[in-house]
């Protein structure tokens, strides 16, 4: 817990900071967007009410906490939480995850589930550094696994992928 | 209605899905990094191909299985499967490491067990007369209840008080796009129409909970050396049972309570518990050093919240917890409404839940005495493996049976805003509350002031969403006085 007073890691000051702006931003739109709502007399609250009342203590919370971490960042030293190796290798290993995390349904969409799925566990593997030789099998299996249950035992609509339209047609 | 429900779940399959899921329960709980949440997230699609009741029968046991299983690790390894069983590795730990594993699992097994019986006999005893109550609540009143709970979550789901108003607020945003549910005109759509059915909740709480969760899998961490312990002490720990009754009904007592209260969680009643424990004792200086006491308060205590976060839940149809929460998701998908409706429409139903729940606390006996040393050995799952499958599970299972790919996009963007908070330290539960809450909560609130001469002062002059907003003024209050405290406290220690 980040109380006042109490010292935080460049990381969570970091985040912290990022966070609430994208929330001030968000709520900002949000506050615009609520002026051109539509205002009935039998409904005194409307649809704009609540989505104000939301986004401006959203602006006011994510202001009161930049402003409480601003003598963090100015005063006392952040103190790192790990060694400068150990957060290297962290982004090294968080960020690919993310990237491919968001690329994958694009792929789904691109390349079907089967295949998708395939390559993004696969490339997941890798980032955890499992050897080549283990990680194409176990991708295989998973996806093939979770084609299985989705398809077969839910019944569910699995994306063929637009590539596969193309090669059809 | 009784007998129909005992008949549906004594079917072979029911029991036979019952004992599988809380197997899998107690094994996902023993694995450090895989939580109860998890495992009921990643199941809720299972649970599209079969009956109501096969669903909640599975998710049920998995509850009760998990929220045991973190404790066989947390005692023969010193790894705490689950962040609840954190506390019973404080004396569980130590009793291994003086060649009491045995004893120690088998303590933990018991004051479950019985931790989680007394649970459900609040849940049966609270829950019926509670829905029948309900039946007579108008908007005000459920627009009072679902203030309150929001008021809850944030001055005590963890984080600052600051930041939980931030993760509420924001959550209650995100639940206002979509169509308006009065006036049926377009918020925030920016012009797709996949936004205007608004943000499905299953796959938004499955992102931000589990999804993020694979991506903090991706981060490197350090693993403490293992050792381990013979188990095997039933016939010890049942002499014991004289000296741990008081323990294990007053932490019961107390799971419960913090279970019926939204928002506050297990860890929380574990804590409570031994810090209970500790100050009654008469040797408190042994607490951690391996006293059963310790063991015992808080194993009862985080299988008893199971029950009592059932109550508001089915009674009211406001979540108690994260578990609660991805139960009452199934629940929708599966066309049900939690609330006292459900009392009306489907009581066979809300009987079999009941006898689930008292069932899988039955069957945590023979898991927890029996296997105990394998399951531990489920701790040493490699998360090179866990991580890719625990993340293309995340990200397709909720979505999958929607058969659109806008349902994978909304995972995917709440696990990295859960993610992203999560490293600045916001609370996440408030922003799942508020998802499922706020729709309830704006819609009670309009429909307040759309009555005949209507005001603000309808809140105050109508006994229950006075009680509540008072309550909610005083949880506030509470919270401002214990960050104040805690900030001091800091003060002097720097």
């Amino acid at each position: 817990m980040t109380t006042p007073g109490k010292t935080m890691t460049r990381e969570v000051l970091v985040a912290e900071r990022l966070a609430c702006v994208i929330v001030i931003i968000l709520s900002a739109y949000c506050m615009v967007e609520t002026l051109g709502f539509p205002q009935l007399r039998a409904d005194p609250g409307g649809g704009a009410l609540f989505p104000r009342i939301a986004a401006g203590l959203a602006i006011l919370g994510s202001l009161i906490v930049l402003f409480r971490g601003l003598p963090a960042s100015r005063h006392d030293e952040p103190v790192e939480s790990n060694t400068d190796f150990v957060l290297r290798l962290r982004r090294s290993s968080t960020t690919p995850t993310i990237i491919f995390s968001i690329a994958y349904p694009w792929l789904i969409m691109k390349a079907g589930f089967l295949v998708a799925t395939t390559i993004y566990v696969f490339l997941l593997m890798r980032i955890m550094q499992v050897p080549l030789r283990a990680a194409a099998p176990y991708a295989i299996a998973v996806s093939g696994v979770l084609y299985f249950v989705f398809v077969f035992v839910l019944e569910a609509y699995v994306p063929v992928g637009d590539w596969m339209h193309w090669v059809v047609n | 209605m009784i007998v129909e429900a005992l008949g549906i779940l004594f079917l072979p399959k029911h029991i036979l899905l019952l004992i599988l899921a809380v197997g899998a329960g107690v094994i996902v709980g023993a694995v450090p990094g895989l939580t109860s949440t998890m495992a009921i997230g990643l199941l809720v699609p299972l649970t599209f191909a079969v009956t109501k009741y096969a669903a909640f029968i599975l998710l049920l046991g998995i509850y009760s299985g998990a929220m045991y299983g973190g404790a066989i690790t947390a005692i023969l390894l010193n790894l705490p499967g689950t962040p609840t069983s954190a506390v019973t590795a404080l004396d569980g730990y130590p009793m291994s490491r003086k060649g009491q594993g045995g004893l120690a699992i088998g303590i933990a097994t018991l004051s479950s067990t019985m931790g989680g019986l007394i649970s459900c006999l609040f849940l049966i005893f609270l829950s019926l007369p509670l829905a029948n109550v309900a039946i007579y609540f108008g908007p005000p009143e459920y627009f009072a209840l679902g203030a309150f709970s929001l008021a809850v979550v944030i001055a005590l789901s963890g984080g600052t008080l600051v930041k939980g108003l931030v993760s509420m607020a924001f959550g209650v945003m995100l639940a206002t796009i979509g169509l308006d549910p009065i006036v049926q005109f377009p918020r925030f759509t920016l012009g797709f129409t996949e936004l205007l059915v608004g943000i499905p909740e299953v796959p938004a709480i499955i992102g931000l909970f589990c999804v993020s969760e694979a991506i903090r899998m991706s981060e490197p961490m350090v693993m403490r050396a293992t050792v381990q312990s013979s188990t095997g002490g039933l016939v010890a720990t049942v002499r014991m049972l004289p000296r741990l009754w008081t323990t294990i009904v007053k932490s019961s007592l107390i799971g419960t309570f913090v279970g019926i209260l939204p928002g506050i969680g297990a860890l929380m009643a574990s804590y409570l518990s031994y810090a209970e424990a500790k100050r009654v004792s008469k040797q408190p200086e042994q607490f951690g050093k391996g006293m059963p006491e310790g063991v015992s308060a808080s194993e009862a205590a985080n299988n008893a919240v199971t029950g009592g976060a059932m109550v508001p839940m089915l009674a009211l149809g406001i979540p108690g917890d994260t578990n609660t929460l991805m139960i009452f998701g199934a629940m929708i998908i599966h066309g049900l409404v939690p609330g006292p409706s459900l009392f009306n429409e489907n009581v066979s139903l809300v009987y079999v839940i009941f006898g689930a729940i008292i069932l899988a606390n039955l069957l945590i006996l023979p898991f927890g005495l029996g296997l105990a040393r394998y399951i531990a050995k489920c701790a040493l799952i490699d998360r090179k493996y866990l991580m890719p499958t625990v993340a293309v599970l995340a990200i397709t299972g909720a979505s999958i049976g929607y058969g659109h790919v806008y349902y994978f996009w909304i995972s995917i963007i709440f696990g990295l805003l859960g993610y992203l908070l999560q490293k600045a330290k916001f609370p996440l539960l408030p922003i799942a509350m508020s998802l499922i809450l706020a729709p309830l909560i704006e819609r009670n609130f309009r429909s307040s002031l759309m009555m005949p001469d209507a005001g603000l002062m309808l809140f105050l002059s109508r006994p229950v969403p006075l009680l509540c907003l008072i309550l909610s003024v005083l949880v506030i209050g509470f919270g401002i006085q214990r960050e104040r405290r805690l900030a001091a406290q800091a003060g002097a220690d720097e």
